[in-house]
C-alpha cells in the first residue's frame, strides 16, 4: 500500500522534548511541530509553492567554538588533576568521560555539516521549515521536492530568468525592511550589547584577581559587575528584537546568560562546600560572607576550577560578542554607503486577455 | 496586448536585501551579492503567476433563480456538499474537490471531520509513555503517576494519533509499565501492611 505521507530529509531536536520534521504528501508539504506530546501542523500545497530558499547560517561554527572551548577547559581541568593536583584515578576517568561526551558532540557537529535557515514562499506567507537545518539535508529534501513541484506547476528555466529584466515598486509601506509579522526592522547600533560583552570581559579579569588577591573591594566590585551583566544583558534582549543584528550576535546574549546561570549555580555550589568544610562560620549569611572572603581560595579545587570556567567563558563570550558587534556595525556603514534602491519590474509575456 | 505585472523580488534572508534573478534555479549554491552569504533559491512558476480575482456572486435577476442560503440576493450556483444548502460564488469554498460552505468547514474541523484540516493533535501515547517512564527517575512519583499513565492510555485508546500512522505500540508499553508500577507499589504496601499487622515493629 503507498504511503500517504514520505518523510524528507532532515530533523532537527531541540533539547530532549522538541522535534521538527517535514514531510512529502501528493499534494502537499507537511511540516510538523512537535513541543512534548502535542503536534502543531502546516500545509503548504505543492501548487501554490512560490519558492524554496536556503541560505547558510553560522550555527554550526558557533556551536563547534563552544564545544571546542568546553573541552578545552575540561582536558585543561584534567591536566592539572592528573599532574598537579594527582586525583584518583576513578576522578580522573569521570573527568575524561564528560570530556568525551562534549567530543563525541564537537564530532557529530562537525559531521553533520554546515547549517542553514530554510524558508518557503506561497502568495501570502513566507515560512521557516526549521527541520531543514543542515545544508545537506536541505539539499537533499530539495531535490526530492523540486522534482514533484514541477511535475505539478511546470519548471522556469534559468535563461528565462536571465531575461527577465525587472522593475518592482514597493509601496512605501513595506519599503523597509520587515520582520514575518510585519514589525519593521530598525538598525541596532548595540550600545546594551557593548556593554554587556564589556562587563563580561572586565568579570573575566575580575575572576583572576579573585583567585590571587581576595579582598573586599574586589569581591565587591565583582558583585557590581555581575549586576551590570544581568542589566544590560536584559537591555541588550530588548533592544535586539526586531533589529537588523544577526542571529549568531542575537545568540550571544542568550549564551551570557547560560554562562551568569552557570556562574549562580557555581557560586551556590562553593558556598555549599565552603559551609560544609567550616560548619563553624555558618551562623548567618554575613557570616558566611566574611569567612569566604577571608579564605584563599586556591585551597579548593572546586574554587579554582570554578574560576577558570568563570574566566575562560566570560573572556570567550565576551571579545565573540565585541567581534561580532564590530563586524555588524562596519556591514551596516558599508550599507548606508552602498544604499540605493532597488526597482524591478517584471516584462514576463502571460495569456493575452483577449483571448481567453 | 502583453500584459505586465509587477514581481515582488526573492530577499536574502540575511541581509533582507532583494536578490537578482540570475542567482534562482541554479544547480549549486551560490553567493548573495550583498551579504555573500552562501544561498540557494529556488523559484516555481506559480512566483510569476498573477493572483485571481476573487468571486463576488451574481445578484438574481429573476424570481424563478434559487438563492444562496447566505446571500438571499445572490444566485445559487452550487448546493454544499456537506449539509446541501445552496451556495453563491462568494460562498462556494473548493476543499479538496468537493464545495463546502464555511459553516461546515468550521464545524468540519472542530468535530476532524476533514483531515487536512488538522493543525493540532494531542498525542495521548506519547502522554501516557512519558507519565510513566520519566517518574521513574525519583521511583516515588510512580505511586501517583502510574494511575494517571494507565488512565490517560485508556482513555485516549480511539483518540486520533498523529498525522503520520503510527501503531498503538506506545499505549501498550505505557499501560504494561504502568501495571508494574503499580503492582510494586501494591506488594511494597503489602509488605509493610503484613509486617505492622503481624506487630514485628
Amino acid at each position: 500500500m503507498e504511503k500517504e505521507y514520505i518523510r524528507l530529509p532532515g530533523r532537527r531536536m531541540l533539547a530532549v522534548w522538541g522535534v521538527d520534521s517535514l514531510w512529502l504528501a501528493k499534494d502537499h508539504i507537511l511540516s510538523i511541530k512537535k513541543r512534548g506530546y502535542v503536534e502543531e501542523y502546516r500545509r503548504f500545497y505543492l501548487t501554490d509553492v512560490q519558492s524554496i530558499l536556503m541560505d547558510q547560517t553560522g550555527d554550526g561554527t558557533v556551536w563547534s567554538l563552544i564545544l571546542g572551548f568546553v573541552i578545552a577547559v575540561l582536558l585543561l581541568i584534567f591536566g592539572l588533576a592528573w599532574r598537579v593536583w594527582e586525583w584518583e584515578t576513578a576522578g580522573l576517568i569521570a573527568w575524561g568521560i564528560l570530556a568525551g561526551i562534549f567530543f563525541l558532540g564537537l564530532l557529530i557537529n562537525l559531521l553533520k555539516g554546515p547549517t542553514c535557515d530554510c524558508f518557503i514562499q506561497t502568495a501570502v506567507q513566507i515560512d521557516p521549515l526549521p527541520s531543514l537545518h543542515r545544508i545537506r539535508a536541505a539539499r537533499k529534501a530539495i531535490q526530492i521536492i523540486r522534482p514533484r513541484i514541477e511535475s505539478i506547476q511546470g519548471s522556469v528555466p534559468q535563461q528565462e530568468l536571465l531575461s527577465i529584466r525587472s522593475e518592482y515598486s514597493a509601496p512605501e509601506k513595506s519599503s523597509s525592511a520587515e520582520t514575518q509579522l510585519g514589525e519593521p526592522i530598525h538598525h541596532e547600533s548595540g550600545i546594551f550589547h557593548l556593554t554587556l560583552f564589556s562587563f563580561l570581559i572586565a568579570y573575566a579579569i575580575f575572576s583572576v584577581l579573585d583567585l590571587f588577591y581576595r579582598n573586599v573591594p574586589i569581591y565587591a566590585g565583582g558583585l557590581v559587575i555581575l549586576t551590570g551583566i544581568l542589566i544590560s544583558m536584559i537591555g541588550a534582549a530588548i533592544r535586539q528584537r526586531n533589529s537588523d543584528m544577526k542571529s549568531i550576535l542575537k545568540r550571544t546574549v542568550w549564551y551570557s546568560l547560560a554562562l551568569l546561570i552557570a556562574i549562580a549555580l557555581g557560586g551556590y555550589v562553593n558556598i555549599f562546600l565552603f559551609t560544609l568544610r567550616f560548619p563553624q562560620a555558618v551562623f548567618n549569611q554575613w557570616g558566611i560572607m566574611q569567612s569566604m572572603i577571608k579564605s584563599n581560595p586556591l585551597d579548593s579545587t572546586f574554587s579554582i576550577i570554578f574560576h577558570i570556567f568563570c574566566t575562560a567563558g566570560s573572556m570567550f563570550i565576551g571579545m565573540v560578542g565585541i567581534i561580532l558587534l564590530v563586524r555588524h556595525n562596519n556591514s551596516y556603514r558599508r550599507q548606508v554607503l552602498i544604499s540605493g534602491q532597488n526597482t524591478m519590474v517584471a516584462n514576463h509575456p502571460i495569456e493575452d486577455q483577449a483571448g481567453e | 496586448m502583453e500584459a505586465v505585472y509587477e514581481v515582488p523580488p526573492l530577499t536574502c534572508k540575511n541581509c533582507l536585501k532583494a536578490l537578482p534573478w540570475e542567482i534562482c534555479n541554479t544547480p549549486d549554491l551560490t553567493k548573495c551579492p550583498h551579504c555573500n552569504v552562501s544561498i540557494l533559491a529556488v523559484v516555481f512558476p506559480a512566483m510569476f503567476r498573477p493572483a485571481g480575482a476573487g468571486k463576488i456572486g451574481e445578484t438574481i435577476l429573476t424570481d424563478q433563480e434559487a438563492g444562496c442560503f447566505y446571500h438571499p440576493t445572490k444566485k445559487a450556483v452550487v448546493a454544499c456538499s456537506n449539509c446541501g444548502r445552496f451556495l453563491c460564488s462568494l460562498c462556494d469554498i473548493d476543499f479538496g474537490g468537493q464545495h463546502i460552505c464555511s459553516l461546515c468547514i468550521a464545524a468540519g474541523q472542530k468535530n476532524r471531520n476533514f483531515k487536512n484540516l488538522d493543525n493540532r493533535r494531542v498525542l495521548y501515547d506519547d502522554l501516557a509513555l512519558a507519565l510513566a517512564i520519566i517518574p521513574l527517575i525519583t521511583v516515588y512519583f510512580t505511586l501517583i503517576t502510574a494511575p494517571i499513565a494507565l488512565y490517560v492510555a485508556i482513555r485516549g485508546w480511539k483518540a486520533p494519533l498523529s498525522i503520520i500512522p503510527r501503531t498503538k505500540f506506545r499505549f501498550i508499553l505505557a499501560i504494561v509499565i504502568a501495571l508494574f508500577e503499580i503492582a510494586g507499589w501494591v506488594v511494597l504496601i503489602g509488605i509493610v501492611f503484613f509486617r505492622f499487622g503481624r506487630g514485628s515493629f
